[in-house]
C-alpha cells in the first residue's frame, strides 16, 4: 500500500472522527440544557413562583413537558384548596346547627319555666305541658334531621348503588305516605313500568324520593292529588313527583334545595327545611340530578334523573 | 385564580348611526369546575359572547383571559394551538367528521397535538357516556343524541381549560335533550371540568350551577341556581 493512500484514509478517519466528537458534543449541549430548563420550570413550580411565564403555545417539546407540570402543580393546588373547603363546611354545619337549636330549646326554657309557676291554673299548666311536649317532639325531630345530614355530608354514610326494581322502591315510598295523605283525603297515584331496573342505592334513593312527596303532602290543601310516575330514558331514568298543591314562588324555586331553607309562607307548616337538602345530596352522589318545575297556587313537580346503569 | 375572565368586551359591526353593538361591555368570571349557563333571547349577543371566549373571533374592545393567558395578544397560528389544547367546543349540530369512526372522533384533538391519548381516561369518558358499544360506528350511523355524546367525549378528551357548549340541546328533542344535559352536567362534576353553555331555554339554564343573563349585548344578571 502507498503512503499516499494510507495518508488518505487516515485522514478520512480523523475527519470522521472529529465530526462524531463534534456531533457527539453538540446533541449532548442540546440535552444538557433541555434538561436544564425542564429542572428551571420544576424549580419554579417547586419555589412557589408559578407556572406564570411557561410557554405553552409552543410545539417545542419543552412546552409539552410544561403543559404537563402545569397540571401537577394544579392538581396539587386543588387538593390544598378542598381540605380547606371542607374544614369551612364543617364550621358552617356546626354553625347552621347550633343556630337551629336555639329556637326550640329557648321555647322549651319559657315553657317549662312558665309550667313551673305556682299561681297558674292547672288547665293552663296543662296546656303549657302539651306545648311543652310538642317542642320536645320537634327538638328530637330536628335532631335526628341534623344527624343524617352531617353524616351524610362527612361520607360516614356510603352508598351502594346497584341494579334495582324501581318500581318495589317507588312503591315502599307511596305506602309508606299512604296513612298520612289518607287523613287529609290527598289521592297517591303511582306509575312506573313493570320490569324497570335502574342504577342507585335503594335505601337512600327510597329515602331521597320520600322527602319529595312528603313535601308535596305537607304543601297539598285537602283533597289533593299527588302523582308519582316513572319514564326511561337512554342514559336516565326520570323519576317525577308532581302535586297541585301551594306551589313555590319564581324567585324561590332555586332556594328550596338550600341548607334550612323554607319560603315565609311555610313557616306555619312543620319541618326544617332540609328534606330538599338531602334528597338532592343523595341523588347527586349518584350521579343523578334534580329538576324543579312550580307555579304558584298551582303546584310542583320535582323530577328526579337517575342513571340506567352503573359505571 | 378564575379560568376565565373577559374585561368589558365589546363588539360593534358597522358604523354610526347604523352601528350595531353586539356585546356592549361584558365583565365575567368563571371558577375553574363551575358549570355555567349563558341565557338570552336571539340576538342578545349570546353567540358572539361565547365566540369571543373561544378565540373564534376578535373583540373591538376588551380582553378575554383564558387561564390567565390574554388571548387578544395572539396570532391566528398560536391561537388554534390555544383553542387546541385549552378550549373543548360542543355544537348544537354536533360537527362530527363523517368519514372518521367514533372512536377516532373522540381522540381527534389530542391526535392532532401529536399526544397518544390517555387511555385510562379517554376509556372514562367512553364508559360514562355509554358509548361502549359505539366505538367502531361512523357518525351517520347514530342517533342525534349519539353524536352529540360523541362531541362532549370529544371535547373532554383534551382535558381543555374549558368547554364551550352552543345550545347543545338544541337539536335534539326533550327526552334525549334530558339524558344529554344530564351528562354534560354529571362529566362536569366528575372531571372537575368548566362548562359555559349558551342556551335561550330558562329550563336547560336552570340545571348549571350559575345562570348568567345577557340581553342586548350586556349581562342584566348572574345567580347561583339550586
Amino acid at each position: 500500500m502507498s503512503n499516499g493512500l494510507v495518508l488518505a484514509i487516515a485522514a478520512v478517519l480523523l475527519c470522521a472522527v472529529c465530526i462524531w466528537a463534534g456531533v457527539w458534543i453538540y446533541m449532548r449541549r442540546k440535552y444538557v440544557d433541555f434538561t436544564n430548563a425542564v429542572c428551571g420550570s420544576i424549580d419554579q413550580i417547586l419555589s412557589g413562583e408559578g407556572t406564570g411565564d411557561f410557554d405553552f403555545d409552543d410545539e417545542s417539546l419543552l412546552s409539552k413537558i410544561q403543559m404537563r407540570l402545569e397540571s401537577l402543580a394544579d392538581i396539587t393546588e386543588a387538593a390544598a384548596r378542598e381540605s380547606e373547603e371542607q374544614k369551612k363546611q364543617v364550621q358552617s354545619i356546626v354553625s347552621d346547627i347550633s343556630h337551629q337549636l336555639k329556637t326550640p330549646i329557648a321555647n322549651i326554657t319559657m315553657y317549662s319555666d312558665t309550667a313551673l309557676r305556682p299561681e297558674l291554673s292547672e288547665e293552663t299548666r296543662q296546656q303549657c305541658l302539651r306545648t311543652l311536649k310538642n317542642q320536645v317532639r320537634k327538638l328530637d325531630s330536628l335532631i335526628q334531621s341534623l344527624l343524617q345530614m352531617s353524616r351524610l355530608e362527612n361520607e360516614i354514610i356510603v352508598l351502594h348503588p346497584r341494579e334495582n326494581v324501581l318500581k318495589n322502591t317507588l312503591f315502599e315510598v307511596a305506602e309508606s305516605i299512604r296513612l298520612r295523605a289518607q287523613k287529609k283525603g290527598t289521592e297517591v297515584t303511582l306509575e312506573c313500568p313493570e320490569n324497570l331496573h335502574v342504577y342507585y342505592d335503594e335505601k337512600w334513593t327510597a329515602e331521597a324520593i320520600f322527602n319529595i312527596v312528603d313535601n308535596s303532602v305537607k304543601y297539598t290543601g285537602d283533597c289533593g292529588k299527588i302523582r308519582i310516575c316513572a319514564e326511561p330514558l337512554e342514559i336516565y331514568t326520570k323519576i317525577t313527583v308532581e302535586d297541585n298543591g301551594t306551589g313555590i314562588a319564581p324567585e324561590h324555586i332555586n332556594d328550596v334545595c338550600r341548607r334550612f331553607f323554607r319560603e315565609e309562607k311555610s313557616s306555619s307548616i312543620e319541618g326544617v327545611g332540609i328534606g330538599l337538602y338531602l334528597t338532592r345530596e343523595i341523588i347527586t352522589k349518584q350521579n343523578g340530578y334534580l329538576k324543579i318545575k312550580s307555579e304558584e297556587g298551582k303546584g310542583t313537580s320535582v323530577s328526579v334523573y337517575l342513571p340506567n346503569q352503573g359505571k | 385564580m378564575s379560568i376565565l375572565k373577559t374585561e368589558d368586551l365589546k363588539k360593534y359591526y358597522g358604523e354610526e348611526p347604523n352601528i350595531v353593538r353586539a356585546l356592549d361591555g361584558v365583565s365575567l368570571e368563571i371558577e375553574e369546575g363551575e358549570f355555567v349557563a349563558v341565557v338570552g333571547t336571539s340576538g342578545s349577543g349570546k353567540s358572539t359572547l361565547l365566540n369571543m371566549m373561544g378565540g373564534l373571533d376578535k373583540p373591538t374592545e376588551g380582553k378575554v383571559i383564558i387561564g390567565g393567558k390574554d388571548l387578544s395578544g395572539m396570532d391566528d397560528e398560536r391561537l388554534t394551538i390555544f383553542r387546541r389544547r385549552r378550549i373543548g367546543f360542543v355544537f348544537q349540530n354536533y360537527n362530527l367528521i363523517p368519514i372518521l369512526n367514533v372512536y377516532e372522533n373522540i381522540v381527534l384533538p389530542v391526535a392532532l397535538d401529536g399526544e397518544t391519548p390517555d387511555g385510562t381516561y379517554i376509556n372514562k369518558i367512553i364508559s360514562l357516556l355509554g358509548l361502549e358499544e359505539k366505538l367502531g360506528e361512523m357518525p351517520n350511523n347514530l342517533s342525534g343524541g349519539q353524536q352529540q355524546r360523541v362531541a362532549i367525549a370529544r371535547a373532554l378528551a383534551s382535558k381543555p381549560a374549558i368547554i364551550l357548549a352552543d345550545e347543545p340541546t338544541g337539536n335534539l328533542d326533550s327526552r334525549t335533550s334530558q339524558d344529554v344535559l344530564g351528562l354534560i352536567k354529571m362529566t362536569s362534576r366528575q372531571f372537575h371540568q368548566t362548562v359555559v353553555m349558551i342556551t335561550h331555554n330558562e329550563e336547560i339554564a336552570q340545571l348549571a350551577d350559575r345562570t348568567i343573563r345577557i340581553e342586548d349585548g350586556r349581562i342584566r344578571e348572574s345567580r347561583w341556581n339550586a
